[in-house]
Protein backbone atom coordinates (compact mmCIF):
# COMPACT_ATOMS: atom_id res chain seq x y z
CA UNK A 1 0.00 0.00 0.00
CA UNK A 2 1.47 3.44 -1.17
CA UNK A 3 0.45 5.52 1.99
CA UNK A 4 0.88 9.21 1.26
CA UNK A 5 -0.70 10.48 4.90
CA UNK A 6 -2.73 8.92 7.07
CA UNK A 7 -6.12 8.74 6.10
CA UNK A 8 -9.35 10.94 8.01
CA UNK A 9 -12.39 9.29 7.22
CA UNK A 10 -14.06 8.97 10.58
CA UNK A 11 -16.73 11.28 9.76
CA UNK A 12 -16.68 12.63 6.14
CA UNK A 13 -19.04 10.12 4.72
CA UNK A 14 -21.73 11.72 7.46
CA UNK A 15 -20.56 14.80 6.42
CA UNK A 16 -21.23 14.17 3.17
CA UNK A 17 -24.93 12.64 3.80
CA UNK A 18 -25.64 15.61 5.91
CA UNK A 19 -24.38 18.32 3.23
CA UNK A 20 -26.69 15.91 0.93
CA UNK A 21 -23.66 15.48 -1.47
CA UNK A 22 -24.22 11.36 -1.57
CA UNK A 23 -27.47 10.68 -0.69
CA UNK A 24 -27.93 6.35 -1.82
CA UNK A 25 -31.62 6.21 -3.00
CA UNK A 26 -32.65 3.04 -4.13
CA UNK A 27 -30.74 1.34 -6.44
CA UNK A 28 -29.21 4.82 -7.27
CA UNK A 29 -26.78 7.29 -5.48
CA UNK A 30 -27.91 10.98 -5.89
CA UNK A 31 -25.10 13.28 -6.19
CA UNK A 32 -25.24 17.04 -4.60
CA UNK A 33 -23.87 20.20 -6.87
CA UNK A 34 -20.46 19.79 -5.08
CA UNK A 35 -20.20 15.64 -5.47
CA UNK A 36 -20.84 16.15 -8.80
CA UNK A 37 -18.50 19.20 -9.81
CA UNK A 38 -15.85 16.97 -7.83
CA UNK A 39 -16.95 14.18 -10.65
CA UNK A 40 -16.54 16.59 -13.56
CA UNK A 41 -13.56 17.88 -12.44
CA UNK A 42 -12.12 14.40 -11.99
CA UNK A 43 -13.04 13.96 -15.38
CA UNK A 44 -11.36 17.10 -17.14
CA UNK A 45 -8.23 16.18 -15.32
CA UNK A 46 -8.41 12.63 -17.19
CA UNK A 47 -9.29 14.07 -20.85
CA UNK A 48 -6.30 16.42 -20.39
CA UNK A 49 -3.92 13.60 -19.92
CA UNK A 50 -5.79 11.75 -23.05
CA UNK A 51 -5.78 14.76 -25.09
CA UNK A 52 -1.90 15.23 -24.42
CA UNK A 53 -1.32 11.60 -25.50
CA UNK A 54 -2.87 12.05 -28.93
CA UNK A 55 -6.46 10.77 -28.22
CA UNK A 56 -9.43 11.40 -29.90
CA UNK A 57 -12.92 12.07 -28.21
CA UNK A 58 -15.64 9.76 -29.38
CA UNK A 59 -19.04 10.61 -29.15
CA UNK A 60 -21.07 7.72 -27.84
CA UNK A 61 -24.95 7.04 -27.82
CA UNK A 62 -26.80 6.32 -24.39
CA UNK A 63 -27.72 3.32 -24.74
CA UNK A 64 -25.41 0.43 -27.01
CA UNK A 65 -27.08 -2.15 -28.78
CA UNK A 66 -28.00 -5.47 -27.41
CA UNK A 67 -26.29 -7.05 -30.76
CA UNK A 68 -23.09 -5.47 -30.07
CA UNK A 69 -22.99 -6.42 -26.46
CA UNK A 70 -23.37 -9.91 -28.27
CA UNK A 71 -20.69 -9.46 -30.49
CA UNK A 72 -18.43 -8.26 -27.62
CA UNK A 73 -18.94 -11.59 -25.62
CA UNK A 74 -20.47 -10.19 -22.62
CA UNK A 75 -23.26 -12.83 -22.24
CA UNK A 76 -20.76 -15.30 -22.78
CA UNK A 77 -18.07 -13.95 -20.11
CA UNK A 78 -20.63 -12.84 -17.42
CA UNK A 79 -24.16 -14.66 -18.33
CA UNK A 80 -25.07 -14.17 -14.62
CA UNK A 81 -25.04 -10.36 -14.86
CA UNK A 82 -28.34 -8.91 -16.19
CA UNK A 83 -28.39 -6.01 -18.57
CA UNK A 84 -31.49 -3.76 -19.07
CA UNK A 85 -33.45 -2.80 -21.94
CA UNK A 86 -35.30 0.30 -23.38
CA UNK A 87 -35.81 2.48 -25.73
CA UNK A 88 -34.10 0.14 -28.44
CA UNK A 89 -31.03 -0.50 -26.62
CA UNK A 90 -29.12 -1.48 -23.23
CA UNK A 91 -27.25 0.89 -20.80
CA UNK A 92 -23.46 -0.33 -20.92
CA UNK A 93 -21.91 -2.40 -18.86
CA UNK A 94 -18.85 -0.63 -19.82
CA UNK A 95 -17.99 2.43 -21.85
CA UNK A 96 -15.19 0.70 -24.20
CA UNK A 97 -17.59 -1.16 -25.98
CA UNK A 98 -18.94 1.67 -27.80
CA UNK A 99 -15.57 2.30 -29.00
CA UNK A 100 -15.03 -1.18 -30.80
CA UNK A 101 -18.38 -1.04 -32.40
CA UNK A 102 -17.05 1.86 -34.11
CA UNK A 103 -14.12 0.41 -35.64
CA UNK A 104 -16.04 -2.77 -36.80
CA UNK A 105 -14.41 -3.77 -39.91
CA UNK A 106 -11.84 -1.12 -40.33
CA UNK A 107 -8.05 -1.62 -41.30
CA UNK A 108 -6.16 0.86 -39.06
CA UNK A 109 -3.61 3.12 -40.54
CA UNK A 110 -1.50 3.79 -37.22
CA UNK A 111 -1.79 2.89 -33.72
CA UNK A 112 -4.29 4.91 -31.80
CA UNK A 113 -5.40 6.22 -28.99
CA UNK A 114 -9.28 7.27 -28.13
CA UNK A 115 -11.17 8.26 -25.58
CA UNK A 116 -15.10 8.32 -24.48
CA UNK A 117 -17.61 8.82 -21.48
CA UNK A 118 -20.61 6.98 -20.95
CA UNK A 119 -23.09 6.40 -17.88
CA UNK A 120 -23.15 2.66 -17.33
CA UNK A 121 -25.08 0.40 -15.38
CA UNK A 122 -23.99 -3.24 -13.65
CA UNK A 123 -25.57 -5.21 -11.30
CA UNK A 124 -23.05 -6.84 -9.39
CA UNK A 125 -23.98 -7.54 -5.90
CA UNK A 126 -22.01 -5.97 -2.65
CA UNK A 127 -23.26 -3.52 -0.44
CA UNK A 128 -20.04 -1.39 -0.52
CA UNK A 129 -19.92 2.05 0.09
CA UNK A 130 -18.70 3.46 -3.61
CA UNK A 131 -20.03 0.34 -5.45
CA UNK A 132 -22.81 1.83 -7.52
CA UNK A 133 -25.21 0.71 -9.72
CA UNK A 134 -25.14 3.30 -11.89
CA UNK A 135 -22.16 5.49 -12.36
CA UNK A 136 -20.18 6.92 -15.16
CA UNK A 137 -17.29 5.62 -16.34
CA UNK A 138 -15.03 7.59 -18.91
CA UNK A 139 -12.31 5.17 -20.52
CA UNK A 140 -8.86 5.48 -22.45
CA UNK A 141 -8.45 3.22 -25.54
CA UNK A 142 -5.60 1.85 -27.18
CA UNK A 143 -5.03 -0.31 -30.27
CA UNK A 144 -1.98 -1.21 -31.64
CA UNK A 145 0.50 -4.16 -31.99
CA UNK A 146 0.84 -6.20 -28.58
CA UNK A 147 4.06 -4.43 -27.71
CA UNK A 148 2.61 -0.98 -28.48
CA UNK A 149 -0.45 -1.87 -26.30
CA UNK A 150 1.45 -2.97 -23.61
CA UNK A 151 3.63 0.14 -23.34
CA UNK A 152 0.39 2.35 -23.41
CA UNK A 153 -0.86 0.20 -20.51
CA UNK A 154 2.54 0.58 -18.46
CA UNK A 155 2.69 4.48 -19.25
CA UNK A 156 -0.74 4.83 -18.53
CA UNK A 157 -0.76 2.90 -15.34
CA UNK A 158 2.36 5.25 -13.81
CA UNK A 159 0.75 8.15 -15.00
CA UNK A 160 -2.49 7.74 -13.39
CA UNK A 161 -0.66 6.42 -9.79
CA UNK A 162 1.73 9.39 -9.95
CA UNK A 163 -2.05 11.82 -10.26
CA UNK A 164 -4.00 9.48 -7.68
CA UNK A 165 -0.66 10.61 -5.61
CA UNK A 166 -0.77 14.34 -6.18
CA UNK A 167 -4.07 14.35 -4.67
CA UNK A 168 -2.96 12.48 -1.73
CA UNK A 169 -5.55 9.79 -2.04
CA UNK A 170 -3.93 6.10 -0.42
CA UNK A 171 -3.76 3.81 -3.60
CA UNK A 172 -2.73 0.21 -3.92
CA UNK A 173 -2.13 -0.95 -7.56
CA UNK A 174 -3.08 -4.41 -7.36
CA UNK A 175 -3.01 -7.25 -10.13
CA UNK A 176 -7.07 -8.34 -10.46
CA UNK A 177 -9.59 -10.69 -12.38
CA UNK A 178 -13.06 -9.58 -13.50
CA UNK A 179 -14.84 -10.91 -10.42
CA UNK A 180 -17.82 -11.31 -11.97
CA UNK A 181 -17.10 -14.07 -14.56
CA UNK A 182 -19.54 -16.49 -14.23
CA UNK A 183 -19.86 -20.03 -15.75
CA UNK A 184 -18.19 -23.32 -16.30
CA UNK A 185 -15.00 -22.11 -17.42
CA UNK A 186 -15.08 -18.52 -14.82
CA UNK A 187 -11.86 -20.47 -12.50
CA UNK A 188 -10.07 -20.82 -15.99
CA UNK A 189 -10.67 -17.47 -17.29
CA UNK A 190 -10.04 -15.60 -13.66
CA UNK A 191 -6.48 -17.54 -13.90
CA UNK A 192 -5.63 -17.03 -17.33
CA UNK A 193 -6.10 -13.20 -16.51
CA UNK A 194 -3.54 -13.64 -13.37
CA UNK A 195 -1.07 -15.51 -14.98
CA UNK A 196 -1.36 -13.18 -18.57
CA UNK A 197 -1.28 -9.72 -15.90
CA UNK A 198 -4.26 -8.69 -18.50
CA UNK A 199 -5.41 -6.63 -15.31
CA UNK A 200 -4.69 -4.29 -13.08
CA UNK A 201 -6.61 -2.13 -10.56
CA UNK A 202 -5.99 0.53 -8.53
CA UNK A 203 -7.42 0.48 -5.37
CA UNK A 204 -8.11 3.61 -3.05
CA UNK A 205 -8.82 3.22 0.63
CA UNK A 206 -11.92 4.34 1.74
CA UNK A 207 -12.09 4.42 5.35
CA UNK A 208 -9.58 4.09 8.55
CA UNK A 209 -9.84 0.41 8.95
CA UNK A 210 -8.53 0.20 5.22
CA UNK A 211 -11.18 -0.51 2.98
CA UNK A 212 -10.02 -0.24 -0.41
CA UNK A 213 -12.66 0.44 -3.74
CA UNK A 214 -10.90 0.16 -7.30
CA UNK A 215 -11.16 3.14 -8.41
CA UNK A 216 -9.30 2.47 -12.12
CA UNK A 217 -8.64 -0.69 -13.88
CA UNK A 218 -6.05 -0.68 -16.63
CA UNK A 219 -6.49 -4.19 -18.76
CA UNK A 220 -4.93 -5.74 -21.58
CA UNK A 221 -7.67 -7.51 -24.48
CA UNK A 222 -5.14 -9.46 -27.16
CA UNK A 223 -6.65 -10.11 -29.82
CA UNK A 224 -10.07 -10.68 -28.36
CA UNK A 225 -11.81 -7.19 -29.36
CA UNK A 226 -10.47 -7.17 -32.93
CA UNK A 227 -11.46 -10.71 -33.76
CA UNK A 228 -14.59 -10.17 -32.17
CA UNK A 229 -15.13 -6.53 -34.79
CA UNK A 230 -12.89 -7.51 -37.28
CA UNK A 231 -11.01 -4.51 -36.98
CA UNK A 232 -6.98 -4.90 -38.01
CA UNK A 233 -3.67 -3.18 -38.18
CA UNK A 234 -3.01 -1.82 -41.77
CA UNK A 235 -0.05 -4.18 -42.39
CA UNK A 236 -2.25 -6.75 -41.93
CA UNK A 237 -0.69 -7.95 -38.58
CA UNK A 238 -3.48 -8.89 -35.86
CA UNK A 239 -4.76 -5.62 -33.62
CA UNK A 240 -4.30 -5.72 -29.98
CA UNK A 241 -6.16 -3.52 -27.64
CA UNK A 242 -6.40 -2.30 -23.89
CA UNK A 243 -7.66 0.30 -21.92
CA UNK A 244 -8.20 2.42 -18.50
CA UNK A 245 -10.88 2.88 -16.90
CA UNK A 246 -12.46 5.62 -14.74
CA UNK A 247 -15.28 5.29 -12.27
CA UNK A 248 -15.70 8.86 -11.91
CA UNK A 249 -17.64 8.89 -9.02
CA UNK A 250 -15.10 6.69 -7.06
CA UNK A 251 -12.65 8.46 -7.78
CA UNK A 252 -14.69 11.92 -6.33
CA UNK A 253 -15.33 9.98 -3.10
CA UNK A 254 -12.09 8.64 -2.51
CA UNK A 255 -11.17 12.36 -2.74
CA UNK A 256 -14.28 13.28 -0.61
CA UNK A 257 -13.06 10.84 1.82
CA UNK A 258 -9.88 11.12 2.34
CA UNK A 259 -9.37 15.12 2.16
CA UNK A 260 -12.13 15.95 3.66
CA UNK A 261 -15.38 17.02 1.64
CA UNK A 262 -14.41 20.70 2.10
CA UNK A 263 -10.55 20.09 1.05
CA UNK A 264 -12.10 17.79 -1.77
CA UNK A 265 -14.32 20.53 -3.11
CA UNK A 266 -12.07 23.26 -3.15
CA UNK A 267 -10.13 21.57 -5.99
CA UNK A 268 -12.95 22.74 -8.14
CA UNK A 269 -12.78 26.27 -6.72
CA UNK A 270 -9.24 26.30 -7.45
CA UNK A 271 -9.39 25.67 -10.96
CA UNK A 272 -12.20 28.41 -11.41
CA UNK A 273 -10.44 30.81 -9.76
CA UNK B 1 15.46 -34.29 -19.44
CA UNK B 2 13.72 -35.15 -15.92
CA UNK B 3 11.03 -37.60 -15.83
CA UNK B 4 8.73 -35.19 -14.48
CA UNK B 5 9.62 -32.74 -17.47
CA UNK B 6 9.09 -34.79 -20.36
CA UNK B 7 5.64 -36.01 -18.51
CA UNK B 8 4.22 -32.85 -18.35
CA UNK B 9 5.17 -32.04 -22.00
CA UNK B 10 4.10 -35.20 -23.46
CA UNK B 11 0.44 -34.33 -21.32
CA UNK B 12 0.55 -30.69 -23.02
CA UNK B 13 1.78 -32.18 -26.45
CA UNK B 14 -0.62 -34.89 -26.43
CA UNK B 15 -3.59 -34.22 -24.77
CA UNK B 16 -3.64 -30.20 -24.60
CA UNK B 17 -2.58 -28.61 -27.93
CA UNK B 18 -4.66 -30.06 -30.15
CA UNK B 19 -3.05 -28.20 -33.43
CA UNK B 20 -0.54 -30.62 -34.91
CA UNK B 21 1.30 -27.53 -35.98
CA UNK B 22 1.76 -26.80 -32.90
CA UNK B 23 4.47 -28.52 -30.22
CA UNK B 24 5.73 -27.60 -27.31
CA UNK B 25 9.79 -27.41 -26.42
CA UNK B 26 10.96 -27.52 -22.56
CA UNK B 27 11.10 -23.36 -23.04
CA UNK B 28 8.51 -22.78 -25.22
CA UNK B 29 6.04 -19.60 -23.63
CA UNK B 30 2.94 -21.52 -23.09
CA UNK B 31 0.78 -18.15 -22.28
CA UNK B 32 1.48 -16.38 -25.58
CA UNK B 33 -0.43 -16.44 -29.04
CA UNK B 34 -3.27 -18.55 -27.23
CA UNK B 35 -1.70 -21.88 -27.00
CA UNK B 36 -3.24 -22.28 -23.31
CA UNK B 37 -7.57 -21.13 -22.65
CA UNK B 38 -9.31 -21.18 -20.03
CA UNK B 39 -10.52 -24.59 -20.40
CA UNK B 40 -6.85 -26.06 -20.62
CA UNK B 41 -5.20 -24.16 -18.20
CA UNK B 42 -7.67 -25.63 -15.51
CA UNK B 43 -6.81 -29.21 -17.40
CA UNK B 44 -2.87 -27.95 -17.00
CA UNK B 45 -3.16 -27.20 -12.86
CA UNK B 46 -4.96 -30.33 -12.09
CA UNK B 47 -2.34 -32.42 -14.41
CA UNK B 48 0.35 -30.61 -12.23
CA UNK B 49 -1.92 -31.15 -9.09
CA UNK B 50 -2.00 -35.10 -9.28
CA UNK B 51 1.95 -35.12 -10.34
CA UNK B 52 3.10 -33.12 -7.28
CA UNK B 53 0.40 -35.03 -4.80
CA UNK B 54 -1.02 -31.50 -3.86
CA UNK B 55 -3.98 -28.79 -4.56
CA UNK B 56 -1.88 -25.43 -6.35
CA UNK B 57 -3.63 -22.25 -4.52
CA UNK B 58 -4.88 -19.88 -7.03
CA UNK B 59 -2.21 -17.00 -5.78
CA UNK B 60 0.59 -19.86 -6.63
CA UNK B 61 -1.01 -19.23 -10.38
CA UNK B 62 1.55 -16.48 -12.13
CA UNK B 63 3.50 -15.95 -14.77
CA UNK B 64 6.44 -16.42 -12.52
CA UNK B 65 5.94 -20.14 -12.34
CA UNK B 66 4.12 -20.96 -14.89
CA UNK B 67 5.82 -19.17 -18.32
CA UNK B 68 7.13 -22.73 -19.72
CA UNK B 69 7.37 -26.35 -19.21
CA UNK B 70 11.36 -26.42 -17.45
CA UNK B 71 10.07 -23.36 -14.96
CA UNK B 72 6.78 -25.17 -14.00
CA UNK B 73 9.04 -27.77 -13.21
CA UNK B 74 11.52 -25.94 -11.30
CA UNK B 75 9.07 -24.65 -9.16
CA UNK B 76 7.01 -27.31 -7.79
CA UNK B 77 9.66 -29.78 -7.46
CA UNK B 78 10.70 -28.18 -4.58
CA UNK B 79 7.87 -27.83 -2.50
Amino acid sequence: MTTTKEIRTDNAMTRLSRLHEWLPSGRETVLGPHMLALTNWVDSKVVEFALKAGASEVPVPRLIKHSVLERAGYFESFPSSIVEESGGGCMPPATCYHCYAKLTATSLREPGVWTCIARCQRDEGGEESGRLQTFTMREIVFIGSAAWVRKQRQEWTDRILAFAQSLHLVVLLDAATDSFFAGEQARGRKLLQQIKGLKFELRAQMDAKGTSLAISSFNLHETFFSRRFDFQLADGMEAHSGCVAFGLERWALALALTLGPDQAFSLVEQEQR
Amino acid sequence: MSDARTKLLNYINGELLTDPTRRAAPDTPLFEDGWIDSLKILKLIAYIELMIGRNIPDEEIVMKNFRTVTVIIEHFKSK
